[in-house]
């Protein structure tokens, strides 16, 4: 009797789970797996259908050969480093700053999640107004300052395109890590801080050995989803500079975008995708090894 | 009993995902002709669209039209989808830089045999060749215009200059721009003299190609091989670097920058196909009958030129009503629809009856001095990699302005793309 409420139990789960393993496997590692295949082949969008031709790595071999892929990792990697760290630095003090309650607290709290709520599209018109030289607001402010004598084209001048993009992920970016470390101090049991308060311990030293180890998992999950969500990070690059000036904002997505929908050389595309796809299941990898979760 | 239940919603949720995946029932009654189009979208040629589609249908009971509205940046990725999943637009407005990935994908028909040889053969010559591919043509040009010179009269009599006499070559408008660089806005802020889009855009790479043509350069040499470095190439960087490094020109703009610039007072001279100078309009209204027109600039003693600039209308090769097709697009080009849009922004007619057949369109203050266009056109590439191209050009502009190269870096940076992407 048990053994069979047992068995009815197991098939009454699997069958529980068919929906969600139909819309995961059709939706996701379906077009993972297809995107994949194509990647071998010399595969253009055409109306008529013409079969795909095996080509050797062609699409991988060209896309190293010209050095696309290449620069296309370097600049992905420069920004993901950019906005993580300033983004973490930031939210770890806005939550420090946030978390000790006082007056107005909700309320600032609430404000500070509006980016966060913002659709990217918007974020990146907005910056690339902000930013513009002859009626932005950033190029008034200084000039007005008189810390610059003539107005800065942050999206057209190389040595600053790429910052000027990550300046807008950081706006966007930061209430997410911002929450996430506030519900993590949260967390902290107040008789840790108690008992350093007691113990005279200054407050650097709490922060370091009771603060930040209890946030260890917090910050370690946020921080891979901040690194995955820069990683493939596409409106902002498209909208504020279309990979430009002079490819210095030419990231992973915006290459395989133009390889597909520009080129429609899905082949070439599937092999940035791949490429992009392989690095990234690599450094997760890495990430989880390095920092593993902790046990209190 | 619980389960069971719980178990026959799971199926019913799956059924119901599936059914919802399948598609669409083709409903019978009269001829709907798909018609995708980004300016449908723009809020000044709502109202013309609108009334298009009724006078169209007024006359043709047995057709409707049906506008399919996208942004302008989505269009041509919109149709392709749509035409990969079996549901093709009828009819396709189309942007000249998006024209060869159409046609190098077979999506779309050819136009001779359903517009007929005499429509065909009222295009100008020049206009008609530069759609050419192997001899036959995939479309027909809307609206069209090479990229002219603007320029502010005002700022022109301020500068000294005579409102009346527009540059006519580089040189000249290099000099003309010493004089207007002098001068400020009402609120102090300094004027731009000459701007030319470098936009990382493909439009801007037509700009550039169009400079490299006016100073006897281009993307293939004498042989007709591919080739960035000549010494026209060499002369419109150099006139580029010149225009960057003495802050005639925006660093990077688009031609949506310049627009606005030259709306609020602050550029004295700037390149746009002829249309564009209604978003400057959009803006400041005032600025009607301040602006002047004229034709591409030479260089370096070579004849003037410029790339075609054009709206095309393009009929998907797998519509099933291309006679329909063919018919509405004859009713939206006919004179009386192209004199009632021409009205919203200004524009040159691609037929040569229309043109010598409409006096006071010939007389209009924003055409009568850009009448002689389609000699300026020079044929481009009809190579699906074009887009990329254009925007290898706009790197090879970019390099010797904000990226501080020489022309000659720049030029053998665009020789070594133009081969990898012409190959």
């Amino acid at each position: 009797m048990k053994k069979n409420e047992q068995r009815g139990d197991r098939i009454f789960g699997a069958v529980l789970l068919v929906p969600s393993i139909l819309i995961v496997g059709g939706f996701i590692f379906l077009p993972v797996i297809q995107s994949l295949y194509y990647s071998f082949f010399d595969y253009k969008l055409t109306r008529k259908k013409v079969p795909l031709t095996w080509n050797s790595f062609g699409n991988y071999r060209s896309l190293w050969e010209s050095g696309k892929l290449q620069h296309a990792f370097s600049v992905t990697f420069q920004f993901m480093v950019i906005v993580v760290v300033l983004v973490f630095l930031l939210g770890l003090v806005m939550a420090l700053l946030l978390n000790r309650g006082g007056k107005g607290e909700r309320a600032k709290r609430t404000l500070a999640l509006l980016p966060w709520g913002t659709p990217t599209v918007i974020v990146a018109l907005l910056w690339s107004w902000m930013f513009q030289p002859e009626y932005g607001v950033v190029n008034f402010f200084l000039l007005k300052l008189h810390l610059v004598a003539e107005p800065i084209s942050f999206l057209v001048n190389p040595n600053t395109a790429l910052g000027s993009v990550a300046v807008a992920a950081v706006w966007k970016q930061l209430p997410f890590l911002f929450i996430m470390l506030l519900a993590g101090l949260q967390g902290v049991p107040s008789e840790m801080y108690e008992a350093a308060h007691i113990d005279g311990a200054p407050p650097l030293r709490v922060f370091w050995h009771i603060t930040l180890p209890f946030l260890r998992n917090v910050i370690r999950s946020s921080i891979l989803v901040t690194i995955i969500t820069n990683f493939k990070q596409f409106p902002l690059f498209w909208t504020m500079t279309g990979g430009g000036p002079m490819g210095r904002t030419e990231t992973l997505a915006v290459l395989a975008y133009k390889n597909a929908f520009v080129n429609l050389n899905f082949g070439a595309g599937a092999a940035v995708a791949a490429s992009w796809m392989a690095a990234l299941i690599i450094f997760s990898l890495i990430y989880n090894r390095v920092f593993r979760e902790a046990e209190y | 009993m619980k389960r069971i239940m719980t178990v026959l919603f799971m199926v019913s949720l799956c059924f119901t995902l599936s059914a919802n995946g399948g598609g669409e029932t083709e409903s019978q009654g009269p001829v709907t002709l798909k018609f995708a189009s980004w300016s449908i979208q723009e809020k000044n040629f709502q109202d013309y669209f609108m009334n298009l589609k009724e006078d169209f249908e007024a006359a043709n009971p047995s057709i409707k039209v049906e506008f399919n509205g996208y942004p302008y940046g989505e269009l041509k990725k919109q149709v392709l989808i749509m035409a990969n999943a079996g549901q093709s637009p009828d009819i396709i407005q189309c942007e000249r830089s998006w024209y060869s990935s159409f046609v190098s994908g077979g999506y779309v028909a050819e136009m001779e045999p359903l517009m007929g040889a005499d429509y065909m053969g009222d295009i100008y010559p020049e206009i008609l060749e530069d759609m050419k591919v192997d001899g036959k043509a995939y479309g027909v040009p809307w609206i069209a215009s090479p990229f002219v010179l603007f320029y502010n009269r005002d700022l022109f009599a301020q500068a000294g200059l005579d409102p009346s006499m527009p540059p006519s070559t580089y040189e000249e408008a290099l000099q003309f721009a010493e004089k207007i660089s002098a001068l400020t806005d009402r609120d102090g802020n300094g004027v731009y003299a000459l701007g030319q889009t470098t936009g990382a855009v493909p439009v801007s790479g037509g700009a550039v190609l169009s400079m490299f043509f006016s100073y006897g350069g281009g993307i293939r040499d004498a042989q007709g091989k591919v080739s960035g470095i000549s010494e026209g190439n060499r002369a419109a960087l150099n006139s580029l670097k010149e225009m960057y490094e003495k802050g005639y020109n925006p660093e990077g703009a688009k031609l949506k920058d310049l627009r606005n610039l030259m709306a609020i007072g602050r550029l004295g001279m700037y390149f746009d196909q002829l249309w564009g100078i209604g978003g400057a309009y959009a803006i400041n209204p005032d600025m009607k009958g301040k602006v002047g027109v004229a034709l591409p600039l030479s260089g370096n003693g070579a004849p003037a030129g410029s790339t075609l600039e054009a709206h095309m209308l393009l009929i998907s090769e797998d519509s099933g009503y291309k006679k329909e097709a063919a018919e509405f697009i004859r009713f939206a080009t006919s004179t009386e629809q192209m004199g009632k849009y021409s009205e919203l922004a200004p524009f040159l007619f691609p037929r040569t009856s229309q043109v010598e057949g409409t006096p006071v369109y010939r007389s209009r203050e924003g055409i009568a001095p850009v009448l002689d266009y389609p000699k300026t056109i020079h044929p481009v590439e009809k190579h699906p990699e074009m887009e990329n191209v254009f925007l290898a050009l706009t790197t090879a502009a970019q390099m010797v302005t904000v990226g501080g190269a020489s022309a000659d870096e720049a030029m053998a940076a665009l020789d070594k793309e133009l081969k990898d992407l012409l190959k």
